[in-house]
């Protein structure tokens, strides 16, 4: 029953598990059991030995589909210390969205329609959805529990590593901090000011943890927009270990459109900078703002307001319908309502109209009404009335350039140094019939994976590249 | 990890096996493997068996769980090694209950045309079999569902059924005379009938036991009669291993026309953790419905409840009582909706007179429905389980749950509702099979990680299991 491992023997490790050998070479094996004594019997282990074939097969054959449930198979790994391998192994490969299908549909067991999702970079997922509920999946999308928040409605959700979700809701005032695996209410954040009665009661719109690309920052804050019953917002930023509101940034008053409560924020955390944007949308169109915080000074750093601002005349009647901010990339991109386009925007370079607009590839119609967009892995998500299309970024030629500036017909020259929309290529990641399925209401990328929520759709939809062929046999 | 010293090598039907004694010892004293001595592969133990069926129940020793609910070939095997009760206990364990993750998983068939009047699951420590009265045969389907036995009663139709064990169960007609035993191990053995002392000819309305820890103990089984003539009534406790009456509580004689005095009990509940045995009946005359609910501290006095209320307005259409919340819940009949009483604030001198009841639902539509003498609650049932309370509304199962708020939050327990699975405004989609037309629900059961639900015309028992969720894959 030996899996023998090709080096030298030497090197070899020899095990008995449950009285089937088992030897491999001691560097693909980093056992942490006491193997190193020489002995002539191999060590004895008192376990399951079809449990150990297969995660070893799982971890050889990262694609293969094991024979026992991925929650047997991480325990067993626990043990023999081999659990990070057959992790990675079990992940889906790397999100290229012009690759990517839907891998599996996530539905809770009770009240199915999903309120919010906060997914992390590991791949795991937190759902709100029905009444009030939260439901984690772990990072094999295993699930893991359900409970019950005391809110009616949960419409705004983070998670906060290991095992902490913070929620608000559009109910009932204040943030909440749930430990989902304990299913234990642990504290509430109120926005409250002192010198201001008024200010009571507020509901949170959207929040902000630490974005996933550093999860080791321990100290960066939780960010989240409050809004009173009177219409005025700020933005607070709280201390994730305490749980206490440590600082107040971008106080407005509510009464317009350009002061209204921001519905999502981003941190950027290497710029010091928070970035909010707001959208309403009615009957005659679209109107919204984006605006960039710096965290320690309170002051805008810069803002445009959709419509009106210093646009270009020719996209005047053509306010944003949704916009989010690459982190890792240092770009805003934006969804036109009414042309459907996609807009970048350079952040090391904003001025007053830097907007890149894109223009290849197909494109869906019906505009941009009704779009959502979201920025994960270097790729731009947009949904669309009858569709998803991802925009994804070629790699440029270093020093290549010189062909494409000689080229006639330009007749603008790209506003920022960076961006070229040469480099943007937009394809279809859905086929018509998964589009039959209903609007997008909410995308959120978490590690390889896209969740999507669908209108009136029950479930949460999983899209992953894969290596597998997925071959129909016809015979 | 062992030392040579304590590894047992076993051969089963030609292939060796090596485990600890350690893991052995855990079949318990009664298994032929808790005994064998360590032993080397020269020299093993054989035992004549399946190698492919004891590989599997090595490694439920080893886990202490199957991958997967195990065959009646498997079942035979362990009882072959005295496992079977421990396989059958770590099937459904109560731990693993969490209404929010129940799921449709199986679906009993019964023989015969008559649809399930009555279902019942063996509490703990018992393994959770089902217990299904249809007609006037009583099935036991053993935990795993590999295997059913029946027994015929003499009653014509069974509405009070409640397991003790998986191989005794009782059962009790309103229509007709005494509490029938229903010995699952030996089909043919003679009759025996529980009958009340004072009149023999009394019939059953409702049924209760006692918890026991020890599985090889039977509890105390209480039972409402009510004779035949319907003007005495009283709640008998039988010793169950003696088969012998042990008290008479509260026995009540109607006089002349006056019924309301004394309404019989319909509905016994037993809390274990306080020692009381609640008592409710309730009566539909021409001034509305009425009640009577007693609380009985059996040791103290059998004439004197501990606490009593008259219900006139919104009378409870069902009641239960739940031993972690320490409180009794209703359905209220006019209203519908739930209230709850706290059993320590009957304790400190909760008088009669003073309002019990708290609605946890929607308080101003009680008030409204209870003055316009509505009938929202009529065949509503309530019952709890660990600590959760659940509610049936037709064909639907909603679910209060627990909520406590962070002490610095204000530290509050607030009840939460959920519907289990989809709820009335939500339609099934055809994928659960035999699911998919939903009937109302005539008798319900808790038990382990499981509910049982008996649907009227429907030739079967729906059982819900949570376990962890299954992923639906792509259609």
């Amino acid at each position: 029953m030996g899996t023998a491992g090709g080096g030298r023997s030497g090197t070899m490790k020899q095990l008995n598990v449950g009285g089937k050998l088992f030897s491999m070479e001691a560097s693909s094996f980093p056992l942490s059991l006491s193997l190193d004594s020489p002995s002539p019997s191999p060590t004895f282990v008192d376990r399951d030995p079809a449990l150990l074939s297969a995660v070893l097969a799982a971890i050889r054959a990262p694609s293969s589909v094991p024979g026992f449930p991925a929650r047997d198979l991480l325990n067993e790994a626990l043990f023999y210390g081999l659990h990070d391998q057959l992790l990675a192994a079990l992940s889906p490969p790397p999100l290229r969205g012009f690759s990517a299908s839907l891998a599996s549909i996530l539905s809770p067991a009770s009240e199915p329609f999903p309120t919010a999702l906060a997914p992390h970079h590991d791949g795991s997922l937190c759902l709100a959805h029905g009444n009030g509920q939260l439901t984690y999946y772990s990072s094999t999308l295993d699930h893991h529990a359900t409970i019950r928040t005391h809110l009616h409605h949960v419409s705004s959700l983070r998670q906060l590593p290991p095992s902490l979700a913070v929620l608000g809701s559009s109910s009932a005032p204040g943030l909440h901090v749930y430990d989902f695996l304990e299913g234990r209410h642990v504290a509430s954040v109120q926005w409250s000011d002192p010198t201001d009665t008024r200010v009571s009661k507020a509901k949170v719109v959207a929040i902000a943890t630490r974005p996933p690309a550093d999860a080791t920052d321990k100290s960066s804050p939780i960010l989240a927009s409050f809004e009173s019953p009177h219409r005025e917002n700020c933005i607070l930023a709280i201390d994730p270990v305490t749980l206490k509101p440590t600082q107040e940034i971008g106080r407005q008053s509510g009464s317009a459109a350009k002061s209204s409560v921001p519905g999502r924020v981003v941190h950027l955390q290497e710029l010091g900078l928070v970035f909010v944007s707001s959208v309403s949308g009615g009957a005659f169109g679209y109107s919204g703002y984006m605006r960039m915080w710096d965290i320690r000074s309170g002051n805008v750093i810069w803002e445009t307001s959709e419509p009106g601002g210093a646009g270009r005349s020719s996209r005047f009647g053509d306010p944003f319908a949704d916009a989010d901010v690459d982190v890792k990339q240092q770009a805003i991109y934006k969804v036109c309502s009414k042309s459907g386009d996609v807009a970048v925007a350079d952040l090391r370079c904003l001025s007053n109209d830097p907007w890149v607009y894109m223009s290849s590839g197909p494109r869906g119609s019906g505009g941009g009404y009704g779009s959502v967009l979201h920025c994960h892995k270097s790729q731009v998500f947009v949904s669309r009335k009858d569709g998803l299309e991802v925009w994804s970024r070629l790699e440029e030629k270093c020093g290549g350039s010189g062909n494409l500036t000689e080229q006639p017909g330009i007749k603008e020259r790209p506003k920022s140094e960076g961006i070229n929309e040469r480099n943007y290529r937009s394809t279809y990641m859905d086929t018509e019939k998964d589009a039959e399925r209903g609007m997008i209401l909410m995308m959120e990328g978490g590690g390889n994976r896209l969740f999507v929520t669908r209108e009136d759709m029950q479930g949460v939809e999983v899209w992953e590249s894969s290596c597998l062929s997925g071959v129909i046999s016809l015979s | 990890m062992a030392s040579a010293a304590a590894v047992v090598t076993i051969n089963i039907g030609g292939e060796l096996f090596q485990t600890t004694s350690g893991t052995l010892a855990r079949t318990g004293a009664s298994s032929p493997l808790s005994s064998l001595s360590p032993s080397t592969p020269a020299d093993p133990h054989f035992l004549d068996g399946d190698p492919r069926l004891f590989a599997l129940l090595l490694s439920f020793l080893r886990r202490g769980s199957l991958p997967s609910p195990p065959s009646a070939a498997l079942l035979a095997e362990a009882r072959h090694f005295a496992l079977d009760a421990a396989l059958l206990a770590s099937l459904s364990p109560t731990s693993a209950f969490a209404p929010l993750s129940l799921r449709p998983s199986a679906l009993l068939p019964l023989a015969g045309r008559a649809a399930p009047s009555a279902v019942a699951l063996c509490p703990s420590p018992h393994p959770a079999s089902v217990v299904v009265a249809h007609g006037g045969v009583v099935t036991c389907f053993d935990a795993a569902f590999a295997s059913r036995r029946s027994v015929l009663t003499p009653l014509p139709a069974v509405d009070s059924l409640v397991a003790v064990s998986p191989d005794l169960a009782v059962a009790g007609a309103r229509d007709f005379p005494g509490v029938h035993l229903c010995r699952f191990s030996d089909a043919t053995a003679p009759p025996e009938v529980l009958s009340w002392p004072g009149s023999t000819s009394a019939t059953v309305l409702s049924m209760a036991a006692t918890a026991v820890s020890d599985a090889a103990q039977l509890p105390w089984l209480f039972t409402s009669f009510e004779s035949a003539r319907r003007n005495s009534s009283a709640v008998v406790a039988f010793d169950l291993n003696s088969l012998t009456p042990v008290a008479e509580i509260g026995r009540k004689e109607v006089f002349g026309a006056d019924i309301e005095a004394a309404i019989p009990a319909t509905k016994l509940g037993w809390l274990a953790g306080h020692n009381l045995l609640l008592a409710a009946g309730s009566h539909s005359g021409p001034a509305g419905v009425v009640g009577d609910i007693c609380l009985w501290d059996v040791r103290a006095s059998s004439t004197v409840p501990v606490w009593e209320v008259k219900e006139k307005d919104d009378c409870f259409a069902d009641i239960a009582a739940s031993d972690k919340l320490s409180a009794l819940f209703k359905v209220g009949a006019a209203s519908g909706e739930v209230f709850m009483a706290d059993l320590r604030r009957l304790d400190n001198g909760g008088t009669i007179g003073s309002e019990p009841w708290m609605c946890i639902g929607a308080g101003q539509r009680a008030t409204a429905a209870a003055s316009s003498r509505r009938k929202e609650g009529n065949g509503c049932m309530i019952e709890c389980y660990c600590n959760w309370v659940f509610v049936t509304r037709g064909s639907d199962v909603e679910v209060w749950s627990q909520v406590e708020l962070a002490p610095e939050a204000g530290g509050k327990k607030v009840m939460r509702r959920n519907w289990v699975v989809s709820g009335p405004s939500m339609k099934v989609e055809g994928s659960e099979e035999g699911v998919t037309e939903n009937t109302k629900i005539v008798s319900w059961a808790f038990g382990g990680s499981r509910m049982a639900l008996a649907r009227a015309e429907k030739i079967s028992v729906e059982v819900w299991d949570s376990a962890p969720a299954a992923i639906c894959a792509k259609s």
